[in-house]
């Protein structure tokens, strides 16, 4: 966007909210609306009053970028939004989060957990596994995404420098798939299958899949993998 | 002996067939009973048509469809398209070797004769070979993606998403174009002599595009060509194998006689639902699940699961038992053949 109306947005919003006298919480919820309606201007301007008023920027991000962001996933789930609103809204986020996280001190971020994420090798659709990664993070999951056509060996390999707890895979295709078995292997080849959950989904896989292959879960849509991930980082902290 | 093209017409005019009409969408599993490759299957219509009639005639499905790949229609335009060995073809826009770069690109797009144009007039042979082979016998259908599903596939399906919103004119210019060019191709598919041709109109679905976008930026363009399709006395028949599709806008827009789908429609609950709600306003095609059965599974698996859509959608006829998208590609055969024998089996006319 031209610089020039960026500045006048940001005029227009001062105003607005200068006259209000927002309270952190009002500032939160703000920012949060704005996620939910895909504004980006309004979550970067949002963002920069966060730093003016020291207020704690990974609370921001919680409380109202990734708050807004989980809303957006379940009116996704619900047909309440669609692809450009979810877009959208994800650009807002990133937009807000790019203007906070400089601001927050590593220490102060709890782990959740580590999702290595890819599409598999010969597949490079991937707009469900950019969608779950947006949604992994709002929900505070640390995500390495390794993108579309992953080769087998690179997930395995980056779950093991990164340390990561999950392996997360999908594919639309049939011919593709088995290349998600193929990752599970290199897991027990390696010795480390213990150590790695994986979780599939896409177009072409099922629950029956994931069993056949002896995945740990499957995602039927891409709010159910957010679930899933949870569910698997909670049975890795008991234990399990 | 009842042929499956007189199983079909019945089925698609609500009168009771012999049997339900089975038809598991082999397309490019096809190549593996001629014993080619995929990526020469994909380039070759000759090729193509011969293993869709050998895999027919070993099968026994009751018809042919003329998928080939979702790149086929954006090929047309000089997108290019990549060709594994052993796996469908693609449109290199996943990978970012976009055809439409920038907003500016799409009025970039020229019309193109669909007849000289790549791919395409490998399918319209195709659907010549098998109307002059097998015509008389097993209905085949053509195939035709939408404009806008068309469109992503030279610019990917987020980009486009985003583009619609702020740069909505340039999208919906770029949509005329390639609506024009897929018109032609739909009827140049019809002067061959199918009886039908499908168009997949899969945006029409709720993880995708709402109503209202799908209303402005596919059904009202897409639906000439369905009136182009009805004018050659051919059939519309729509495909959709997205989560939730909108049976409802669908059918509004493109007066369907049959739907060929996967997950139930957006406004119903179950397989009972859906017979109910739009069992008789289309013929429904479907539902055998591809992802939890028809790949994983084993052939007894695969007829116990037909058995239970037969019970549900059989009875009244205005069925058509197939998978909700195309054959795996890489399922076991057998599975295919299963189909057929649960339809022998389970689907037997007069049903109560």
């Amino acid at each position: 966007m031209h610089q020039g109306r960026i500045e006048e947005k940001f005029k227009k919003n001062n105003v607005i909210y200068n006259r209000k006298q927002m309270s952190q919480e009002e500032i939160l919820a703000e920012l949060a609306k704005a996620v939910i309606d895909g504004d980006v201007d309004k979550a970067k301007y949002l963002a920069h009053k966060v730093l003016e008023l020291k207020i704690d920027p990974y609370k921001a991000i919680m409380d109202g970028c990734a708050a807004g962001m989980r809303i957006v996933g379940e009116k996704y789930q619900n047909g309440e939004m669609f692809i450009p609103e979810l877009l959208y809204s994800a650009e807002a986020m990133y937009a807000a989060t790019d203007v906070l996280s400089p601001h927050i001190k590593a220490e102060k971020i709890p782990y959740s957990g580590k999702v290595v994420i890819g599409v598999v090798e010969g597949d490079i659709h991937d707009i469900g596994k950019n969608i779950l990664v947006t949604l992994l993070k709002a929900s505070g999951f640390e995500v390495v995404d390794l993108g579309r056509d992953v080769p087998t060996k690179d997930f395995v390999q980056k779950a093991k420098d990164e340390k990561a707890e999950i392996i997360a895979m999908s594919t639309l295709m049939t011919t593709t798939a088995p290349g998600m078995k193929k990752v599970i292997d290199v897991l027990y080849e390696e010795g480390i299958r213990d150590k790695v959950k994986t979780i599939i989904g896409g177009a072409a896989v099922s629950k029956e899949f994931a069993k056949a292959i002896g995945a740990d879960a499957y995602g039927e849509e891409v709010v159910d993998g957010v679930e899933m991930v949870k569910n698997l980082m909670s049975s890795i902290k008991r234990g399990g | 002996m009842v042929k499956p093209i007189e199983r079909v017409v019945a089925a698609l005019t609500y009168k009771d067939p012999d049997r339900v009409p089975a038809a598991p969408l082999v397309c490019g599993a096809s190549r593996r009973v001629y014993g080619v490759t995929y990526d020469v299957w994909s380039r070759d219509p000759v090729i193509a048509a011969k293993s869709l009639i050998a895999a027919q005639e070993l099968i026994g499905f009751d018809g042919f469809l003329t998928l080939v790949d979702l790149s086929v229609e954006p090929a047309a335009f000089g997108q290019k398209v990549l060709y594994p060995v052993e796996s469908t073809a693609l449109s290199a826009a996943f990978k970012g070797d976009m055809l439409i770069k920038s907003v500016d690109d799409y009025d970039k797009l020229e019309y193109v004769d669909p007849k000289k144009a790549d791919r395409m007039r490998d399918v319209i042979k195709i659907c010549e070979i098998l109307v002059q082979a097998k015509g008389k016998e097993v209905p085949t259908l053509g195939f035709v993606y939408g404009p806008a599903g068309t469109l992503s596939m030279m610019r990917t399906l987020e980009k486009l998403s985003l583009d619609l919103v702020k740069n909505k004119s340039a999208v919906l210019k770029g949509l005329k174009i390639v609506n024009d060019v897929l018109f032609d191709y739909a009827k140049a598919q019809c002067e061959t002599g199918v009886p039908g041709v499908v168009l997949d109109v899969l945006y029409a679905s709720k993880m995708i595009w709402s109503r209202k976008t799908y209303d402005e930026f596919e059904g009202q363009l897409c639906s000439k060509i369905a009136d182009e399709i009805r004018k050659h006395n051919a059939l519309v028949v729509l495909h959709n194998c997205g989560h939730g599709p909108f049976f409802d806008t669908m059918i509004s827009w493109y007066k369907p006689a049959a739907i060929s789908f996967h997950y139930v429609p957006d406004d119903c609950k179950d397989y009972a639902d859906t017979k109910e709600k739009y069992g008789k306003k289309t013929v429904l095609i479907g539902q055998a699940d591809n992802p939890k059965v028809i790949y994983p599974g084993t052939p007894e698996e695969v007829m116990n699961h037909c058995a239970e859509q037969i019970k549900v959608y059989g009875p009244g006829s205005g069925f058509i038992l197939a998978t909700g998208c195309e054959f795996p590609p890489n399922a076991s055969l057998l599975n295919a053949r299963a189909m057929i024998e649960a339809a022998e089996k389970y689907g037997k006319y007069p049903m109560a």
